[in-house]
């Protein structure tokens, strides 16, 4: 079967076992509340953590990979935005194995080019932000996992980060990707799956996931106007 | 600055500091050469090369180390001493001279090499299989703080106060009196420890994204854990049971050899052996000439110059991250 499929996934902070698949090409947006279980999916997908279930790429189970395979394969961005030490933006666009072009040219595409020989630890926490998904751009991976790429951006690079991811998947990788920001979620994301205390309570187009009874159930919350107000409980 | 480029100018001046060491003491070896080309030479092969010998490998096994485990516990205050390594073999080197009443030199540094690994396998004990990089340095600092009661407790009962005196200036540190013994006993545990700490040298830099980043790029980093912790273990307890402790210099030579390879934890490893090494060696030489009459302990020197080091890098981090 092709894809990224992931069968009965059970890990601590899961409920019971999860069923999730991303197909080549397309951006699936993972919402829910805080301490839903996204990260801890997003972990288990990345094969960061053992526990019963399968993986499969493309009909491959991703316990008979080795870990360079797997490597080149999937793309594993967490929502952290630590670096240990003051190394340099280009430096660590490197760390995906990619040559000095492939580096030159991720960068471009987070508009981080102008940054590329500074120390990371002089950047904002947004900048930091996207010279880390510059790279996991640059390796050019089949599938991106991506914790809450768009925390820590102002709107205008919440947007451009989308158009990236967009363009990613025009190449055919299929990106997973966490978001708090429903809006972005729901314009942008091919399919959208929920979830809550541990479990997918729906997935679908967003549209169908982000219905008023979805939002009031999971995060106490109703549409009001272009935005949202805290549901009356 | 590239790394090789790097090396080679440490390597130059690790040269210099050798010649130097060679021909620097009481004994003016270029004379002696003239007058007594025999004794000139026995003097070199049989005292002045193992000290050098062991000097470099000691210093070259701390600087090492201490890059490594800093690298690896993505910690700039991290050091060979944390690991309990060092406590574990200046125990070790004391419960052989008194216990076993072995206080030979070559005895006293075999039980410093038993001592560092029992602190090794208690580690692994203490932290488990998975153990995250905080349980070990937790575990670490448990160790040392045991081993350091232990050797107190020791060096009180000590069974005259001539051997008291014995144990604790061997342990203050010094690579003065040693010979071809120590070579033999100290430099296959500093070898062996610093290439199973360069063969983890690859990850080290991804590390820096933190364990699951590291994990996802293709590094194993259990593997790397392992090989780092021991090997440091080896490395350092083989230093310190011929060299006794010299702190400070697995802190700082890291510090120092890092902005010059653009701040990666992996490349810094090798250049911090080499610059490891130069440091002791000049150190070696400087305490060749005494002060008031007295020769002061190697270590006690490197700890005098290191703790305002160590001062000034907590002082500097404040206020600048978490």
């Amino acid at each position: 079967m092709n894809g990224l499929v992931a069968k009965g996934i059970a890990r601590p902070h899961l409920s019971g076992a999860l069923d999730i698949t991303v197909a080549s090409g397309e951006i699936v947006g993972l919402i829910g509340p805080n301490g839903s279980g996204k990260t801890t999916l997003l972990r288990a997908l990345a094969g960061l953590t053992a526990g019963d279930g399968s993986i499969h790429i493309n009909g491959t189970p991703l316990a008979a990979m080795t870990s360079s395979q797997r490597a080149r394969r999937i793309a594993f961005m967490p929502a952290g935005r630590r670096v240990d030490w003051p190394m340099r933006v280009d430096d660590i666009v490197a760390l995906s194995g990619a040559g000095g072009d492939a580096v030159a040219g991720a960068l471009g595409r987070v508009g981080m080019s102008a940054f590329a020989s500074r120390r990371v630890d002089t950047l904002s926490t947004g900048e930091r932000a996207r010279a880390l998904l510059a790279r996991v751009l640059a390796g050019n991976a089949d599938w991106l996992l991506l914790d809450e790429p768009t925390a820590n951006l102002d709107p205008g690079h919440e947007l451009d980060v989308l158009a990236v991811l967009r363009a990613e998947a025009a190449r055919g990788a299929g990106v997973l990707a966490s978001f708090h920001n429903l809006a972005l979620a729901e314009t942008h994301c091919d399919r959208c799956v929920l979830m809550a205390d541990g479990r997918i309570v729906a997935e679908g187009v967003p549209a169908a996931v982000l219905t008023d009874a979805n939002l009031v159930a999971v995060y106490g919350i109703v549409r009001d106007g272009a935005g949202w107000r805290r549901s009356a409980s | 600055m590239s790394v090789l480029r790097l090396c080679l100018i440490l390597g130059g001046v690790l040269i210099a500091v050798s010649a130097a060491s060679l021909l620097v003491g009481d004994v003016p070896i270029l004379r002696l050469m003239d007058s007594d080309p025999g004794l000139a030479r026995m003097l070199i092969v049989e005292l002045r090369l193992p000290r050098l010998v062991l000097a470099a490998t000691a210093g070259a096994a701390l600087g090492l180390s201490g890059a490594a485990l800093q690298g690896l516990l993505r910690n700039p205050l991290a050091s060979p001493d944390i690991l309990g390594t060092s406590a574990g073999a200046a125990l070790g080197a004391v419960m052989t001279a008194y216990f076993l009443g072995l206080s030979g030199t070559l005895a006293m540094a075999g039980g410093g090499i038993a001592g560092a690994l029992l602190a090794l396998v208690l580690l692994l004990a203490l932290a488990g299989r998975g153990a995250s990089s905080a349980t070990l340095i937790l575990a670490g600092v448990a160790i040392s703080a045991l081993g350091g009661a232990m050797m107190n407790l020791a060096l009180a009962l000590a069974p005259s106060p001539f051997a008291f005196y014995d144990i604790m200036f061997w342990l203050l540190g010094s690579f003065a009196d040693r010979n071809l013994d120590h070579v033999r006993v100290g430099l296959p545990a500093m070898v062996i420890g610093s290439a199973l700490l360069l063969t983890a040298a690859r990850g080290l830099d991804a590390l820096a994204l933190g364990e699951d980043v590291a994990a996802t790029l293709g590094h194993d980093v259990r593997t790397m854990r392992w090989r780092i912790v021991g090997g440091s273990a080896i490395a350092v307890g083989g230093a310190v049971a011929v060299a006794g402790i010299i702190g400070f210099v697995g802190l700082i030579v890291p510090h120092l050899v890092r902005p010059l390879v653009r701040n990666r934890p992996g490349p810094a490893l090798l250049p911090s052996a080499v610059a490891g090494a130069a440091l002791l060696v000049a150190a070696d030489i400087i305490m060749r000439f005494p002060l008031n009459g007295k020769t002061l302990p190697i270590g006690v020197v490197t700890a005098i110059l290191g703790a305002p080091f160590f001062l000034w890098l907590i002082l500097s981090r404040r206020g600048t991250q978490a």
